[in-house]
C-alpha cells in the first residue's frame, strides 16, 4: 500500500510497507498516482501528455529503482508476526488520589470521582501492594513504569514519596528499573515537591491548556475561578529546573477553541519547549464536544502549526517540540510494538485507590471491565488475553488503514465507549492521527530540506 | 534522486530481527493519556538503535 498526500505544501508518499516515506515534485507525484490507478499504465506516455518527454522517463526510472531498492510497492503484509507474549504486565497508572483540586468540566475521570460517588485517596499500603503486584506480573521485564494519577495525585504527596521509596527498595531486591512519572495539575507544586519530582520522576505530565482565557473557562478551581495564574509560574519554575527535558505540558483543546494552535504557540511564548495539546474525547451532547463538521477546520489548524512549527525551530530561541508532530521515521519502535499499541490490559494497567485493577486509567468504573484487585491478587487473564490479541492485523478497520502502523490501532478505551467494542476504532480519532501524521512526515521533509 | 526525495529508510521488516523485547515505554504513559501515537516512541534496544542509526529519543534527533 503506498499512501500519497499533500501537506504543509508539500507532496509526499508514505510506502506502508517499508515504512520509507518520500518528498515528491508535480511529475512525481502524478506518476505515483497514476501506477496506483493503473499497475498497467504506460506512465511515462501517460506523463508525456503534460510534461517534457524525457523528464517522465527520468521520473519512471527513478520510481523502478525505489521499487526494486524496497522502498515503494513493498508487501504490507505482516500476519505471519506473531506479537510479544501475553501474561506480562509492565506498565501501570496508579492512581494517587481519586479527588481533584480543580473542577475541569471536560474531565473523564468525573473530576476525580470516576463516576463511583465518592472521593478518597491512596494508601501507602494500597500502593506498596500495587508495586509488589507489578513486580511480580513483569516476568524479566527490566524497566517497569509507574506513572501517579488521579484526580490530582500531588492531593497525596506523602504518600507518593513513600510509595517510591518503597519501589527503590524493590529495585535492589528484584533487579528491576522503577521509571516513575506524574501527570497532575501543578497547583500544588511548592520547592519541596518540584526537587522531588526532578529527582525521582522519568517524566512529568503538567495539565495547561494554553492561553489563560481558554484555560480558566475549562479548568475552574471549586469556587469557580480560573487555575491559570495559580500555576503558570509554577509551571515555568519547574521545566526551568527540570533543564526542559523529560516534561510535558500536555492540554486539551475543544469546540471553544477551534484555533488551538494559538494556544501552543501562547505555551512556547510563555518558553516552553516540551507540549502535547489534544483533541477533547467526549460525546454530542456536549457543547465543547468536537464535531464532524468541525474537522476541516481543525486540520487547517495542523496546518498552521505545523507551518509556524516548522519556522520556529530554525532558531534555537524559539525551538519547541509538539508531542503529535513527532515521529520517528528513521527507526523508531520495532514492528512488534507497533502492532500491540498502547498496551492496555495487557501489559499496561490501572490501579485505582482502592487497589482494583482495570485495563488502563480510561476504563476505570466502566461497568464488566474491572479485572481484579492488587489487595486480593485476582487479575483476569481472560481479559488480559483478548486485549493482546486485539491489534492492528486482527481490527478489520485498521488492517485496511495506512496509518496502522503509526497510531497502531488508537485508543481501545475510545473505541469502547464509542463503539461499544475495543476492536472497533474510534473514527474521529483515527481521522485527526491520519491528518497529524501527515503534518509530522511534511515537518520532516521541510527540515531536511532546511539542513 | 531528482523527483523523488527519500526521506526515511525502510525500516519495518528490518526491525524485526531485534524487536519485541518489550522494554521500551508504554505510549500512553508518555504525553497523551488518551490517544496514542506510538511511532514517536523511543526504542529501548541498543541493538536495535544501532541497526537504525540513532542514539535516543525522536525530539534529541532534531538538533536541540
Amino acid at each position: 500500500m503506498i499512501h500519497l498526500f499533500e501537506a504543509l505544501g508539500r507532496k509526499m508518499a508514505l510506502d506502508v510497507g517499508s515504512g520509507a516515506v518520500m518528498a515528491l515534485d508535480d511529475i512525481a507525484y502524478d506518476a505515483l498516482s497514476l501506477l496506483l490507478e493503473d499497475r498497467n499504465a504506460d506512465i511515462a506516455a501517460r506523463l508525456s501528455e503534460k510534461y517534457p518527454r524525457g523528464e517522465a522517463e527520468e521520473t519512471v526510472s527513478e520510481l523502478h529503482k525505489l521499487i526494486a531498492d524496497g522502498y515503494l510497492d513493498t508487501p504490507d503484509d505482516y500476519s505471519d508476526v506473531k506479537p510479544a507474549d501475553s501474561g506480562v504486565v509492565k506498565a501501570m497508572c496508579l492512581h494517587a488520589a481519586h479527588d481533584c483540586n480543580l473542577r475541569c468540566k471536560y474531565c473523564f475521570a468525573d473530576t476525580g470521582e470516576y463516576h463511583m460517588h465518592s472521593r478518597c485517596l491512596l494508601s501507602a499500603e494500597t500502593g506498596k501492594k500495587a508495586l509488589d503486584w507489578l513486580v511480580k506480573h513483569s516476568g524479566n521485564r527490566r524497566n517497569l513504569e509507574v506513572d501517579f494519577f488521579g484526580g490530582e495525585p500531588l492531593m497525596n504527596f506523602p504518600v507518593i514519596r513513600e510509595v517510591v521509596a518503597y519501589g527503590r527498595e524493590l529495585e535492589k531486591r528484584h533487579g528491576k528499573v522503577f521509571k516513575f512519572t506524574t501527570t497532575t495539575n501543578a497547583v500544588l507544586m511548592n520547592d519541596e515537591i518540584m526537587d522531588f519530582l526532578n529527582r525521582e520522576m522519568d517524566n512529568v505530565v503538567i495539565s495547561i491548556d494554553g492561553r489563560p482565557e481558554v484555560h480558566d473557562r475549562m479548568r475552574p478551581t471549586p469556587n469557580g475561578k480560573g487555575s491559570y495564574d495559580l500555576i503558570i509560574e509554577k509551571a515555568k519554575e519547574f521545566a526551568r529546573r527540570r533543564g526542559q527535558q523529560r516534561y510535558y505540558l500536555r492540554g486539551t483543546f475543544t469546540r471553544y477553541n477551534l484555533d488551538f494552535a494559538s494556544d501552543v504557540l501562547h505555551l512556547a511564548d510563555q518558553g516552553f519547549e516540551q507540549l502535547s495539546i489534544e483533541p477533547v474525547v467526549t460525546d454530542e451532547s456536549h457543547d465543547y464536544a468536537i464535531r464532524e463538521s468541525d474537522l476541516p477546520r481543525v486540520f487547517e489548524e495542523y496546518e498552521r502549526l505545523g507551518r509556524e512549527y516548522v519556522i520556529r525551530r530554525r532558531n534555537q530561541d524559539t525551538w519547541f517540540s509538539f508531542f503529535h508532530f513527532m515521529v520517528d521515521l528513521t527507526g523508531g519502535p520495532c514492528l512488534r510494538k507497533r502492532l500491540t499499541g498502547c498496551g492496555a490490559g495487557n501489559e499496561y494497567v490501572a490501579v485505582t485507590a482502592d487497589g482494583d485493577i482495570y485495563p488502563c486509567h480510561q476504563f476505570v468504573g466502566r461497568e464488566g471491565m474491572r479485572m481484579g484487585s492488587v489487595l486480593d491478587g485476582t487479575f483476569d487473564t481472560a481479559m488480559q488475553q483478548r486485549f493482546q490479541q486485539n491489534t492492528v492485523l486482527t481490527k478489520e478497520k485498521c488492517s485496511q488503514c495506512w496509518a496502522r502502523f503509526y497510531c497502531s490501532g488508537g485508543c481501545q478505551a475510545n473505541a469502547h465507549a464509542f463503539n461499544g467494542d475495543i476492536s472497533k476504532p474510534y473514527e474521529m480519532e483515527c481521522k485527526l492521527e491520519q491528518k497529524r501524521l501527515e503534518c509530522a512526515m511534511a515537518i520532516q521533509a521541510i527540515e531536511r530540506e532546511n539542513a | 534522486m531528482k523527483h523523488i526525495k527519500p526521506i526515511s529508510q525502510p525500516c519495518l521488516r528490518q526491525s524485526l530481527a531485534h524487536g519485541g523485547c518489550g522494554e521500551c515505554q508504554s505510549s500512553c504513559q508518555s504525553a497523551c493519556k488518551t490517544s496514542c501515537t506510538v511511532a514517536n516512541q523511543s526504542c529501548a534496544n541498543k541493538d536495535s538503535q544501532v541497526l537504525a542509526g540513532r542514539d535516543g529519543k525522536v525530539n534529541h534527533s532534531f538538533g536541540k
